[in-house]
């Protein structure tokens, strides 16, 4: 192996590291009375089976864009569910007419942004992005 | 016109990409489903339909190849008013069982938000009379090319015009979903035609992590009427003196009301890669010499990446215990004429695999290996889950192979 090659593999292992890196916290507003849920719990409240937290307070959940690695990771840990066993799911629910999915935002920014100001909501974004304007209540 | 009907449903296959809803603005969206299927049956003394009060014509006799049994489009409009309130309505074309196309409004609902966890519906709904009933027509939302038919075709009416609560609630790791529910259906009555029939039921969910189980139970109130009715009425009459069994069946049929009864269990386990799910019904139609019908499925399989192999066993069964009931022959010639008018003993073992190509499409291939059964040595009781029956066809056990390909798609 040269030099080269002894490079790529390493350029091509920290991207690795780096993706593996980017996992997904589960979040609700700073302000939130909610302070750490379950895989389930959480599961139940993205899959539309219930629209409150544990404790009784009312649960909105966020999602981010459908695909976004945010969205695949999020769903894959949380749900087991791959993409088109989603897409069965919520098409049971939307044209039996009993739910609609969760709203979408287009980035972990803009999911602070939205949470911080509301505490009913929960959505998850990007481990590194997580500050002050946000509590973690899972780290599925 | 059934080939422009065929044109609209392939454009539509054709113009769909990715499965976001369209939002027409005003907070209104657009979704849709439809399939594409052709079906093979292998038996021309009938034909192979998905159900029998769904649809009077299918594969088999009338189309060795026929496009009509699963091909479908639904279309729904969500309105979303303001944070509490909101309208849907949905449209669906199919082969009817008055052999046409005419689009059908599915369901038209106002639904308000009570509070967090409950919200109230009025309008036209489908009510969950079993597991899938309620998205029954959706087959990319299922696993099968078109859920068990032994089991689904017991359930006369797909709407009914009503009002329904949906509480979804958690209690530590599980989440419930009751939903009572109360309205007026178009019920099928087998001897005559559609006729209005009041609904109530209940349908209760509970999950936990890989488990699902479901427990639903609904009844319905309908007039029995029609010639076939009367008749069997006066020769009822005309043997009171003699036999009180018939008398005791006259007056039960002169009533002019009866009840069915709908009840069902069914669960399902899913970790991902290996899944099963199974369901069991008995259906109820306390009207003298209606049948008791029962019927279960139970279907397994694995997802292997994008392909999902599956098996399902299905059985619906007569379970009355009707027959020879009096000691007079002629009474007994009545009571079973008119139950053998509508038997539908039936098993089927069916293999399938569904491939998600695309996030939003499905294409799927089934064989159904299907077998009608009697009750006894009784002629004209082996009609099984059949339409358009040859003279001769439920006067002995059936065989049909059936192949289904299909394409579902969700937009």
């Amino acid at each position: 192996m040269n030099i080269s090659h002894k490079a790529t593999l390493i350029l091509l292992l920290s991207f690795i590291f780096t993706c593996a890196k980017a996992d997904v916290v589960v979040v609700v507003s700073a302000t939130s009375t909610v302070n750490s849920l379950t895989k389930n719990q959480v599961s139940n409240i993205f899959l539309g089976k219930t629209s409150s937290f544990p404790n009784g307070d009312k649960a909105i959940a966020i999602d981010q864009k459908d695909g976004s690695s945010e969205w695949i990771d999020f769903y894959k840990k949380v749900s087991g569910k791959s993409d088109s066993q989603l897409k069965s799911y919520w098409a049971t629910l939307i044209f039996s007419g009993r739910k609609q999915p969760p709203k979408q935002l287009a980035d972990s920014s803009e999911v602070k942004k939205s949470i911080s100001s509301n505490p009913s909501q929960i959505s998850y974004i990007a481990e590194e992005t997580v500050d002050s304007s946000v509590k973690v209540v899972l780290k599925p | 016109m059934n080939k422009f009907r065929f044109t609209v449903i392939t454009t539509a296959l054709l113009v769909t990409s990715q499965a976001d809803a369209i939002n027409l603005g005003y907070d209104v969206n657009f979704k849709a489903f439809g399939t594409l299927g052709l079906v093979y049956s292998d038996n021309d003394g009938a034909d192979y339909v998905t159900s029998t009060h769904a649809q009077a014509t299918g594969a088999g006799k009338t189309d060795t190849v026929s496009y009509k049994v699963d091909s479908k489009l639904g279309a729904q409009f969500d309105w979303q008013a303001n944070e509490k309130l909101s309208l849907s309505t949905q449209f669906l074309t199919k082969h009817y069982e008055d052999n046409t196309w005419t689009p059908r409004i599915e369901s038209a609902f106002l639904k308000y938000v009570v509070a967090s966890e409950l919200d109230i519906r009025a309008g036209r709904i489908r009510p969950p009379v079993f597991n899938l009933s309620d998205f029954l027509d959706v087959n990319f939302a299922n696993l099968w090319v078109r859920p068990p038919i032994e089991h689904y075709s017991a359930v006369p009416f797909t709407y009914m015009n009503g009002a329904d609560l949906l509480w979804s609630t958690q209690s530590g790791e599980i989440a419930w979903l009751v939903q009572p529910y109360t309205g007026q259906a178009k019920v099928d009555n087998a001897w005559e035609n559609t006729n209005d029939s009041d609904v109530v039921g209940l349908n209760i969910r509970a999950g936990r992590g890989n488990f699902t189980f479901r427990a639903g139970y609904a009844q319905t109130r309908f007039r029995v009427s029609g010639a076939t009715i009367d008749y069997a009425l006066n020769a009822l009459y005309g043997l009171c003196q003699n036999d009180p069994v018939a008398c005791d069946l006259a007056n039960k049929i002169d009533s002019k009301d009866a009840k069915a009864t709908y009840f069902s269990l069914g669960g399902n386990w899913d970790n991902g890669d290996y899944f099963i799910l199974g369901e069991w019904s008995k259906s109820d139609l306390n009207v003298g010499f209606f049948p008791e019908m029962q019927s279960w499925y139970l279907s397994g399989g694995v997802r292997i990446k994008s392909w999902t192999p599956y098996i399902t066993y299905a059985k619906t069964k007569d379970a009355s215990s009707i027959y020879s009931r009096s000691s007079n022959p002629y009474t007994n010639g009545i009571i079973n004429e008119m139950h053998n008018g509508v038997m539908q003993g039936q098993h089927s073992i069916s293999s399938g695999v569904r491939y998600d190509f695309m996030q939003n499409i499905a294409l799927k291939a089934q064989w159904d290996h299907i077998k009608t059964d009697c009750k006894g040595s009784q002629a004209d009781t082996c009609g099984g889950v059949f339409a358009n029956m040859s003279s001769g066809f439920s006067d002995e056990p059936q065989d049909a192979e059936v192949i289904s390909l299909s394409i579902d798609f969700i937009y």
